[in-house]
């Protein structure tokens, strides 16, 4: 828990860093987990398995040893049998059984003998089932001698001590063998015990393991929502912010545009009320000055009367240029449409250029500001054409789409590489700003040797 | 001058219509002492200019198209709208706005003649005087 939540104190300061340099540690503390667990698994059924196939080994020798006892004793019996049988009856046919298991019984023995070599502890016990085994076959072969040469005998008294001192020994043997089982399935079974302890703490461990994992990755994902969902509302904030900031700034350049323009108009209008007004009077009496000259002075005052005009007509010529390029010169008198038109036909007499001009039937719902920023897009564009473009021809084509005016101007000229150029030169710029001061769209499609076509889209609202 | 006689009995009656004063007073002088003319009036503005061709008879408007109130343009236009109104006025422009476009405007709109304020003085000149000899022939 404390792991977890200094975890989370760091989530502010390392939030850059995401959130799973922070678990990291904690996932490896599970993996190796993991890894141990599954590791302990394997050794433990191995070791589980080895020990049963051990176990299962011991007492399988342990019953065969069983059987050999039996075996000796079953040998044993039957030896008695047929003696006893013969020795009560006299007949040979009995002795044939006797015969058979005297035979079988020392090998039954060195069986018992090899059983127990493990165990030298039993050695003077096997020892002495040997002799008594001996003693009892001796026995037998006397008895069966004796009733031979002597007939009927009497009971054979040693010959039952013997047996049923046989009998115990051999009891006792298989009581031992019995322990000894006894104690391989006492000692498995503790083996077995344990590897079950230890299988169900490792089950156990999985188990919690899994749940430390699942937790892990809850807490994981858990995170990654908040932290894209925090992404995403800082992402909308942002952009509400960005968006806000151009309209702001859109409005502010608008302003800047509008305010600019009528300050131009109103130097033009200084311009043309009064220097206008005084050059030209100063030409008209200059001019009166002329016609009325008597003929005597008017030869000796030629020249500087002919001065005084031809300064003035300068002066004049250069305030009309000042206005025209102050405000547009046309665009209040003839309506946008006119002046664009006139703009066309100056060009194409200033130049040995070809102007081909579409425009739209009527642009009576087009506010005066914005036919100025259309009419400027149109001046500057030709400016640019004039100064660079070293063009044969060019294109103006102004269109109404639904709520915006498109203006392209194409023109034949050299054209030019739009992302090698300083974003500054060819007025392109100005021309940007005045398009995006009103919301509109802005394109140049220009290389160089073909051509360029400027489009500018403004939507009316 | 030969119209001197004719002139003494109906001069050309002029209008004149600019927005500055001193060009007025000016081109005022100028018409004024052209033989058989008389100065019957000047406005500055499009209404008053409207509202002295609607009360006095003129012959000859000489019109400038930047006015302190209103436009040439905009005289043009409501002389041309209602011609019987403003007496049938004979109208000519006399501006800066020397914009080949604006010439034709003018002349689409029922100027006689188109005058650049600066170069063709002489000529405004000369076609007062020829007004001025129609008129007293006409009279005559």
């Amino acid at each position: 828990m404390g792991g977890n939540r200094s975890g989370r104190g760091d989530g502010g300061a390392g939030t850059a860093r995401g959130g799973s340099p922070v678990n990291a540690p904690r996932q490896y503390v599970l993996l190796a987990c993991g890894c141990l667990i599954a590791l302990t698994l394997l050794v433990t059924s191995n070791l589980q398995s080895s020990l049963g196939l051990k176990a299962l080994d011991e007492v399988l020798g342990q019953s065969a040893r069983l059987d050999h006892v039996d075996r000796l004793q079953m040998l044993m019996v039957d030896a008695e049998t047929g003696v006893r049988g013969y020795l009560l009856s006299g007949e040979a046919v009995y002795l044939e059984p006797y015969e058979k298991a005297a035979a079988q019984l020392p090998e039954a023995i060195a069986q018992i003998r090899r059983d127990m070599a493990s165990r030298p502890a039993e050695h003077d016990r096997v020892e002495g089932l040997a002799s008594l085994v001996g003693a009892k076959l001796d026995a037998m072969a006397e008895a069966v001698a004796r009733r031979t040469m002597e007939g009927l005998q009497r009971d054979d008294l040693v010959g039952k001590i013997l047996m049923d001192e046989a009998r115990n020994q051999l009891a006792d043997l298989r009581g031992l063998i019995n322990q000894d089982i006894a104690r391989s399935i006492e000692v498995s079974t503790g083996g077995f015990q344990l590897t079950r302890a230890i299988g169900i703490m490792l089950a156990l461990g999985s188990l919690a393991l899994l749940l430390a994992l699942f937790a892990v990755m809850r807490r994981q994902n858990l995170l990654r929502g908040r932290l894209a969902e925090l992404l995403r509302t800082e992402n909308a904030r942002l952009e509400a912010q960005v968006a806000a900031r151009t309209t702001e700034l859109s409005q502010l350049a608008r302003y800047l545009t509008v305010a600019r323009e009528a300050e131009k108009e109103s130097l033009a209008r200084e311009l043309h009320d009064e220097l206008g007004a005084l050059l030209t009077a100063a030409k008209l009496d200059a001019g009166w000055m002329r016609r009325k000259l008597p003929p005597e002075l008017r030869e000796q005052w030629h020249e500087r009367i002919e001065r005084l005009l031809h300064t003035l007509s300068s002066g004049i010529a250069l305030k009309r240029r000042l206005i025209d390029d102050l405000r547009p010169p046309l665009l209040k008198d003839l309506g946008l449409i006119e002046a664009l038109r006139a703009l066309c036909e100056d060009f194409a007499m200033d130049r040995e250029i070809r102007v081909s001009c579409e425009l739209p039937e009527a642009a009576d719902d087009i506010d005066e500001e914005h036919a100025l920023a259309i009419f400027r897009i149109v001046q500057e564009a030709f400016t640019n054409v004039r100064r660079y473009a070293r063009a044969g021809s060019v294109g103006l084509h102004v269109g109404r789409e639904d709520g915006l005016v498109r203006i392209e101007v194409r023109d034949d000229g050299i054209g030019f590489d739009p992302t090698q150029l300083a974003s500054d030169r060819h007025g392109l710029a100005g021309m940007r700003h005045r398009v995006q001061t009103y919301a509109g769209r802005f394109e140049i499609d220009s290389s160089p040797g073909r051509g360029t076509r400027i489009v500018a889209e403004l939507p009316l609202a | 001058m030969r119209g001197v006689t004719a002139a003494a009995n109906s001069p050309l009656r002029i209008l004149l219509v600019e927005d500055s004063d001193l060009l007025l007073g000016v081109i005022g002088e100028m018409i004024d002492e052209i033989d058989g003319v008389e100065l019957s009036g000047a406005a500055q503005g499009e209404t008053a200019a409207l509202a002295q061709l609607n009360g006095t008879k003129v012959d000859l408007a000489i019109v400038d198209l930047e006015l302190a109130e209103g436009s040439g343009l905009g005289l043009l236009r409501q002389l041309r709208s209602d011609p019987g109104r403003f007496g049938g006025s004979r109208v000519v422009v006399f501006s800066n706005h020397a914009h080949a476009a604006i010439q034709r405007q003018c002349r689409a709109l029922g100027a006689e003649a188109f005058f650049d304020k600066s170069e063709g003085v002489e000529a405004l000149i000369d076609f007062v005087e020829d007004a001025a000899r129609e008129a007293a022939a006409g009279s005559r």
